[in-house]
């Protein structure tokens, strides 16, 4: 055939030139209509949870009987059951809540409930342990931490966060709460707790049950994550330490040049170099002082306090311990 | 030879009989397009209604008034601060029908402080039907399951036993709502059914610690006037609180700071999270409501973004000087 005859018809032509006219109106169509999806779910007007307790169903708690059949929340609907605390959760690293109420046999009145927290690691558990502890709660020892408050027990175990909340705080509900989360630990087994770098901080004036670890943000600077703080009052004020290891001495001294620029972009202003803590930086901001510093691959420092003496005391101690500590 | 039409297979006769199938085809898919074509777009389960506009609950005359009542009861609190804004028929007058939006969110007793306080709504329900209200609804569209929630926080009994009828939301009582010049309130469901036919809304909400926003406060509480998956607009937690301010005015907002969930809100647990603050603020100017309301929680309103955000949209003003209250 020659060449000419490869050439399509003048019919051909009119009927590809259709075809592909209504492709496109077929394209602007899907263009359009994309902007008419339902951002709403009308549909979901209650609480979107699953059904079924989980670990909790088979939890054996005398005197108590179970006001529903549980609930189950994954990451996509956690806020329906704590709304805005979801976040904390989220950024810790949450995968599951179960809850569920039982009120004291034949009381429907005085009831409590449980909410057991499966959080993607013993850190993040330990995350969500620390920075919402009660201050004057009473230390328990059913795990290694754990409190009570007058109607409430909260703990962590491993990869798990326990509360049991009362509805009040009677005697029979404070012992009720007090035997669920015994109960709890009974069944799941006692297990580590994550926070073995809040053994790192100086003993000396560390105020108890005072080391939290924050997930994400710390200190209002994004990507400062995993950060264990902890409180030592000194007379009317607090000094606050903090530590947090990274993967390596570089990366660390990275992020303490990181957050040094943070406070120097924020009103800081650089003092010299403190005597007996070569490399570490002493940034004067909003009249209070910090001193930030790398030791081996821990980011570690003190802020928040208006005595430059004791903030370097403390830094001292600080350094001292983690340069004792495993690298 | 064309690789695409071979001539030896295919004749004019050929052509027209492919070309009129290829038309054909066409033609049935268009009309099975047009037979499921949804000219009003996904729905969900429920049947949605037109767009609704709420109008203004303001009272007037009464703009930018604002009490601050220091007291450790509830009750004598909320009447005399009321007593100081001119009394309660200044906000309702006989004939009107009254809803008041209170925090419901959470199936927890009111002891924990994540909720209106039951005396708080027996109280404002028995004023306003004292002073000539023909019918008063108590509603909210909880976090929680919204019968659990209105039953295990008191609200429920209380409302109903002072005479206010509680409606609960169910799917029929939505309809979309859109706020102009709105960037996160489009097109979105809002709990418009109990508010059929009012002409007075109260809001009544517990001052409480907020951990995305900081607080939450009356303005916080319109959150429970939206439906659908509103969790997504905590990514822009003062965003929305600044759009609720603009979408609701209401004709009353009462902080309870009579105690306050000072930490760990907004759900708390703890009585410990509680803290006795012996404060109840008042007013017509929700933010500035707000802005004092957050002093409880020990944080200035600067520290609280939603607030200024709030004042640059025109909601209200931070700086009204409340009539002050001290019961002793």
């Amino acid at each position: 055939m020659s060449p000419a005859h490869a050439q399509p018809g003048r019919s051909q032509t009119m009927v590809g030139a259709v075809l592909l006219l209504v492709l496109a109106v077929v394209a602007a169509g899907v263009f359009w209509q994309q902007f008419r999806y339902d951002p709403t779910q009308w549909g979901r007007l209650a609480s979107s949870a699953g059904q079924g307790a989980g670990p909790l169903a088979s939890l054996s708690l005398p005197g108590l009987s179970p006001l529903d059949a549980g609930q189950t929340f994954g990451p996509d609907t956690l806020s329906d059951k704590i709304d805005g605390k979801a976040e904390l959760y989220l950024a810790a690293g949450f995968e599951r809540l179960y809850a569920r109420r039982y009120a004291l046999t034949g009381q429907s009145a005085a009831w409590l409930e449980v909410f057991l927290f499966r959080m993607r690691s013993a850190e993040a558990a330990y995350s969500v342990f620390s920075s919402q502890r009660r201050a004057g709660a009473v230390p328990l020892t059913i795990t290694q931490n754990a409190y009570r408050t007058s109607n409430a027990v909260y703990l962590a175990n491993g990869s798990d966060y326990l509360e049991v909340v009362a509805s009040a705080a009677t005697p029979a509900l404070q012992k009720a709460v007090l035997d669920a989360a015994q109960a709890y630990a009974q069944a799941q087994g006692v297990k580590k707790s994550a926070a073995s770098e809040a053994e790192l901080f100086p003993p000396q004036g560390l105020q108890a049950n005072s080391v939290v670890l924050l997930s994400k943000d710390a200190f209002g600077l994004a990507g400062l994550d995993r950060v264990y703080i902890a409180t030592y009052p000194r007379g009317p004020q607090e000094l606050m330490a903090f530590l947090a290891r990274r993967a390596d001495p570089a990366v660390a001294q990275a992020a303490a040049q990181g957050y040094v620029k943070f406070l120097l972009d924020n009103g800081g202003k650089q003092a010299p170099e403190p005597a007996g803590l070569p490399g570490a930086r002493l940034v004067e901001i909003m009249g209070t002082w910090e001193l930030v510093f790398s030791q081996g691959p821990f980011l570690a420092g003190v802020r928040g306090a208006e005595d430059q003496a004791a903030t370097l005391a403390l830094a001292r101690l600080l350094r001292a311990r983690l340069s004792e500590a495993k690298p | 030879m064309s690789p695409l039409l071979p001539p030896e297979e295919m004749d004019r006769r050929d052509f027209l009989r492919r070309a009129g199938l290829a038309g054909l085809g066409l033609a049935a898919a268009g009309v099975l397009g047009w037979r499921a074509y949804d000219g009003q777009g996904p729905l969900g389960s429920g049947e949605v209604g037109p767009q609704v506009k709420l109008p203004s609950y303001a009272v007037p005359g009464q703009a930018q008034k604002v009490a601050l009542v220091k007291g450790s009861h509830r009750v004598p609190a909320l009447r005399a601060g009321l007593e100081a804004l001119g009394g309660i028929k200044a906000f309702v007058q006989p004939g009107d029908q009254v809803a008041l939006k209170v925090n419901a969110a959470f199936a927890s007793p009111p002891a924990l402080g994540a909720t209106t306080h039951p005396e708080l709504v027996t109280e404002m329900v028995r004023l306003c039907l004292d002073a000539g209200a023909k019918r008063v609804v108590v509603t909210d569209n909880p976090i929680n399951d919204p019968a659990s929630c209105f039953e295990l926080s008191g609200i429920g009994p209380a409302a109903r036993a002072a005479g206010a009828q509680v409606v609960l939301p169910s799917a029929e009582a939505f309809q979309p709502t859109s706020l102009a010049g709105g960037r996160l309130i489009k097109d979105w469901p809002l709990l418009y059914g109990p508010l059929k036919g009012v002409n007075k809304l109260i809001g009544l909400a517990p001052v409480k610690d907020h951990h995305r926003s900081r607080a939450s406060v009356t303005m916080k509480n319109w959150y429970g006037l939206l439906g659908g998956r509103r969790n997504i607009f905590h990514q822009d937690i003062n965003g929305i609180i600044a759009e609720l301010g603009r979408l609701v005015t209401p004709s009353l907002a009462v902080a309870d700071g009579v105690a306050s969930l000072v930490k760990n809100g907004p759900t708390g647990g703890s009585l410990e999270d509680i803290k006795p603050t012996d404060t109840l603020i008042l007013g017509t100017d929700q933010v500035a409501v707000d802005a004092l309301a957050v002093g409880l929680l020990g944080l200035t309103p600067a520290q609280v973004p939603y607030l200024g955000l709030a004042v640059a949209a025109g909601v209200g003003a931070l700086d009204l000087k409340p009539l002050r209250v001290e019961l002793g």
